[in-house]
């Protein structure tokens, strides 16, 4: 399943987070509360990331083109490898607009910290504005924050359009540098796009993570009667979900780590995804109980429902809690799960439901 | 008995539990990650105000967002209203839910289906 897949393709990640879609402030703001929670840096890293976070976001509106539905939409890509932090977008650009980036980013390259201080200062006086406003001042600022050259590359995708790759690199002072090459990014792409999710999320689960996340799926649901219901269900699901890695995850000292990925298919429809360690003996007997919820109709389900309801058991350390039955019956039975061996006596507990 | 008052929080629901004025109410969101030490005390004070109930008892819940653990609290403290109308006195859960919110309105019908005690819909 994706959780698993994806779980492997960004093994050394400490932390990684994935957006697809639509870019305005809103959204900035809520992707900013969503690394926030899942970073255990100093205070300044985690100002500075912010802040790069949101430049990258500025520049990524600044080209968006919200007219067409049929381009592939703006990503943004960040992730914790080995105490280095990287940040990548990738985006459509006029391809008329390729020779002045390249020769900004070049030049930008070039200097050295004390030159990039003074062409910030000099920009900053010119005030000088593309015509889409922003004044190469952006891409000034990313390279002062990060006392790294700005890795960039152009990529063919129509007569009049390139897909614009942009990869920032910060390491903290006490760490080793380490290189992530833009082909590397544009693997995880091409696995984004091909499996249409829009949020990915990878690293530690605790409840401060939840709020963002609950945030940003509300943001994306349009608000009005009809889908009130998808909307209730949805997030009913989700807080499930999450919940359900702080329950079942195996922990790494206090931590519950584990995947949250979130996609969209062609008829719309959103599916939800988590993926996360178990004991195997916890994971044995969690792939019978849901074997044996996959397998009731639904006035099996509600009977289920009732008994633990009304049960006395806490829900801590359970197989199959009220939650995972709840799934099953605000989903029509579409949930998918599957449990693959690990290392260390361990499982890893994939489960999807797709919401209708 | 001291009321409880809880303000609510981005996870926890709004709580007036109060004899004397006759307010018994828990509005808002309902998903802290640990429910049952959330309700606990909630639960606790209930049932000792079930000794010597107000006659009648309304208990009002109206929840935009919610977990499973929290409705199977809910559901302990509901049952309390029921023991309170099995001791003779008057008593009913006013179940508030928005127009077109299926499953709040779904888990008010649940509730009705498993409990003696009358619990009243309302839609607004």
């Amino acid at each position: 399943m994706d959780s698993f897949e994806l779980d492997l393709i960004l093994k050394e990640d400490d932390f990684s987070m994935i957006y697809r879609g639509e870019f305005n402030d809103e959204m900035t703001y809520e992707l900013m509360e969503l690394l926030n929670s899942g970073i255990n840096d100093k205070k300044w890293v985690r100002k500075r990331l912010s802040y790069l976070v949101a430049e990258c976001f500025q520049n990524v509106i600044r080209h968006a083109d919200t007219e067409n539905s049929d381009k592939p939409d703006p990503i943004l890509i960040t992730r914790k490898k080995k105490g280095n932090h990287f940040i990548t977008s990738i985006n459509l650009v006029e391809n008329s607009e390729i020779e002045k980036l390249n020769e900004m980013l070049s030049a930008l390259n070039k200097l050295d910290d004390s030159n990039i201080d003074e062409a910030f200062h000099e920009a900053l006086q010119k005030n000088q504005m593309s015509e889409k406003g922003g004044a190469g001042l952006g891409l000034i600022e990313m390279a002062r924050k990060t006392k790294n050259p700005l890795q960039h590359e152009f990529l063919p995708y129509s007569d009049d359009e390139s897909i614009f790759v942009l990869q920032l690199k910060m390491t903290s002072p006490d760490q080793e540098p380490i290189t992530m090459s833009i082909q590397e990014s544009m693997d995880v792409y091409n696995e984004i796009i091909s499996r249409n999710i829009v949020l990915l999320r990878k690293g530690n689960f605790k409840q401060e993570s939840l709020m963002p996340v609950f945030n940003l799926f509300e943001a994306n649901l349009a608000y009005n009667d009809e889908d009130l219901k998808i909307r209730k269900k949805g997030l009913y699901i989700l807080i499930e979900m999450l919940q359900n890695i702080a329950r079942h995850g195996k922990t790494t000292g206090e931590e519950h780590e584990g995947i949250f990925i979130l996609s969209i298919d062609n008829n719309e429809k959103y599916s939800i995804e988590t993926g996360n360690s178990v004991d195997r003996e916890h994971g044995v007997s969690l792939e019978r109980d849901l074997t044996e919820l996959a397998g009731f109709d639904k006035i099996q389900l509600n009977k289920r429902y009732k008994h633990q309801l009304m049960s006395e058991n806490p829900q801590a350390g359970e197989g199959a809690g009220i939650g995972i039955i709840e799934m099953f019956r605000n989903c029509d039975g579409n949930v998918q799960f599957n449990f693959e061996s690990l290392p260390n006596d361990a499982l890893f507990f994939s489960i999807k439901v797709l919401l209708n | 008995m001291e009321p409880i008052c809880l303000n609510p929080t981005e996870t926890t629901p709004e709580v007036v539990f109060d004899k004397k004025a006759g307010i018994f109410k828990i509005t808002g969101r309902s998903f802290p990650e640990d429910s049952l030490t959330f309700y606990k005390p909630l639960l606790n004070w209930l049932m000792e105000y079930s000794e010597d109930a107000n006659d009648p008892t309304v208990l009002e819940v109206q929840l935009e967002y919610f977990n499973s653990g929290s409705l199977k609290q809910v559901f302990k403290l509901l049952y309390v209203i029921e023991d309170i109308m099995e001791l003779g006195k008057e008593s009913k859960v006013i179940w508030h839910y928005k127009k077109n919110d299926e499953l709040m309105l779904q888990k008010g019908q649940e509730f009705q289906k498993f409990l003696e005690v009358p619990v009243e819909l309302v839609e607004h």
